[in-house]
């Protein structure tokens, strides 16, 4: 019964969802174009960055860049990391709407029929983890492309001048080489965890308001450095892989599991009480 | 048409979702203008400890004059959690109360029992004026209730131009000049320009419901939009203008960023009412509810 939940979802909430995909790509692909332009004009300024060329992970660390730890007491102004936020907002998005679509038509339905409520919960949250890897998988996909059309090397090392160029603070930066690939495997699963506690959320408090309150608190990643806000381990400007003194990623890889199974057996005991057939 | 208006306003201010996010607004400002009079309270305080001089007289901070509650209420400060949590996430709690009723009227059928009474340019203008009311209230009001908190609380000294770098209202920020002379005027005027934009925003999903019957779609969809084209704007501006477009930046009194223009504020919110109102009202008047 499971394997039939879960298939339905991964046909449903993934392939028949194709749309969103294509949309991520577009995204990713004109994010990447932005950082071309950019590179245009710092190697105007830093003609040295000519010489190594670039390659796939300096578009990624680009786009997964972030801010630097705010310090309000260094009288420098809070600035939203804009470009950051659009891509988690929007992977949180295209995971909104598809549990809750579920639940009130043919998902209804299926649970009665079944009897089962654990498999359609578990079968969500698994649907939850695929979306995050597939969104990943989409955001490499795209870059890759678009980092190779602009004559970029199909490799994830980072060049020696893109922290420079992306304003990486000189003084606290690692030495080359950066392990770009450890950081990207904790983004996505930092994506799955966030997936999880939106879909959570979305039980309690309905998907219009859970989704407010994810933008809140990745806001809140943005602005304050706390283990459990994770979306500061999706920040390589707060990650121990380029900056020394930063946060840990097996510390993320740990706080992001155990958000995933504290969100999974919550949201598991709240379903298993909740009042499907009224709920609108 | 006043039947009308009034039936649509009536649901606005008793609708669920107007009044839990007006009241989760004024709970974050509360807690907002909590911490700015806790933390004016700890400066005084700190200034009562640094002892008296030989007359009695206490050690004066020459610190003090830059906190005043014109700078002290959420659109004046630039730093602060909440302060961004609330102008980053202004275009959100615009569009809760009521965007989305068209969509939700026309998917259940009830369009069609009030345009067979009422007429579709009644009905549409009804609604268009309803939700631009319901963004303009639910931000209205608690920047006022920010604003009159702090006051209650915190001096309402004279903008000083020696404290200019603790106001963060620079000479090119629009109205600049009216804070140092007439404050309370230069805060109202930004509690209700960012009043404004939430009411014309509101009207946004009205014009996308023509569009998609997806509510998060209708909801949501504009606000990373609109993220998306701001931060593209600010690249393809860096290197040319320092010139700031971003209405989440110059909704707030205080603006530390790149220069905005009247001339620019002014093309932004035409740009977004004629382009709500023209789709609303035309799609809606045209288009067969049937």
């Amino acid at each position: 019964m499971f394997s039939k939940f879960l298939k339905n979802d991964l046909k449903n909430g993934i392939l028949l969802q194709w749309s969103k995909y294509v949309l991520s790509f577009l995204l990713f692909f004109i994010l990447s174009l932005m950082h071309f332009l950019e590179n245009r004009i710092f190697e105007l300024i830093h003609p040295e960055y000519l010489e190594g060329g670039t390659t796939v992970g300096d578009y990624l660390l680009f786009i997964f860049t972030g801010i630097e730890p705010h310090d309000p007491s260094a009288q420098i102004p809070f600035t939203v990391p804009v470009l950051w936020m659009v891509v988690i907002l929007w992977f949180l998005f295209i995971c909104l709407y598809y549990p809750y679509n579920d639940l009130m038509r043919i998902g209804k339905h299926m649970l009665i029929l079944s009897g089962s409520r654990a498999a359609w919960w578990f079968s969500k949250c698994i649907w939850a983890i695929a979306t995050a890897v597939t969104y990943m998988l989409t955001a490499l996909l795209s870059v890759s492309l678009s980092a190779l059309c602009f004559g970029a090397r199909l490799s994830l090392d980072v060049g020696a001048y893109t922290p420079t160029a992306l304003k990486f603070a000189e003084n606290t930066l690692r030495e080359p080489p950066w392990n770009l690939g450890t950081l990207l495997v904790l983004i996505t699963v930092v994506f799955a965890a966030l997936g999880i506690i939106q879909l959570v959320l979305s039980l309690i408090i309905r998907p219009l308001f859970s989704y407010v309150v994810l933008c809140a608190y990745t806001l809140a990643s943005a602005y304050f450095v706390a283990p459990f806000l994770i979306g500061s381990y999706a920040m390589a400007k707060r990650s121990e892989s380029f900056v020394l003194g930063a946060m840990q990623n097996a510390d993320g890889f740990i706080m992001a599991a155990w958000l995933i199974l504290l969100g999974v057996l919550i949201g598991w005991l709240i379903f298993t009480r909740m009042d499907i057939l009224n709920k609108d | 048409m006043k039947n009308q208006l009034k039936l649509e306003l009536y649901k606005v201010l008793h609708s669920r979702y107007f009044l839990i996010t007006l009241c989760a607004l004024v709970l974050i400002v509360w807690i907002d203008a909590a911490i700015a009079i806790g933390n004016y309270q700890s400066s005084l305080l700190a200034m009562e400890m640094s002892g008296r001089d030989s007359a009695g007289h206490l050690f004066v901070s020459p610190a003090l004059g830059s906190a005043t509650a014109y700078n002290r209420w959420i659109g004046g400060q630039i730093d602060g959690y909440i302060p961004n949590l609330f102008y980053f996430l202004l275009p959100v709690f615009a569009v809760i109360p009521y965007a989305w009723s068209f969509l939700e009227e026309a998917k259940s059928g009830y369009t069609h029992n009030i345009i067979t009474r009422t007429g579709k340019r009644v009905y549409f203008l009804c609604k268009y004026i309803a939700t631009f009311v319901s963004g303009v209230l639910v931000i209205l009001i608690p920047l006022v209730v920010s604003f009159v908190t702090v006051l209650c609380f915190i001096p309402a000294y004279m903008p000083d131009m020696q404290y200019d770098l603790y106001y963060l209202v620079e000479i090119k920020t629009p109205g600049s000049t009216i804070f140092f002379s007439t404050p309370v005027l230069y805060v109202l005027l930004y509690i209700l320009l960012a009043s404004l934009f939430a009411g014309i925003w509101a009207t946004l999903p009205m014009a996308v419901s023509f569009f998609t019957q997806n509510r998060f779609v209708v909801l949501f969809a504009p606000f990373i939009v609109l993220l998306f084209l701001l931060h593209v704007g600010f690249l393809a501006l860096y290197y040319r203008a320092s010139v700031g477009i971003s209405p989440l930046e110059y909704l707030r009194g205080a603006n530390p960023g790149s220069a905005t223009t009247v001339g620019i504020i002014v093309a932004e919110f035409l740009s977004l009412f004629v382009s709500s109102f023209a789709i609303s009202m035309g799609l809606g008047v045209k288009k067969d509810v049937f």
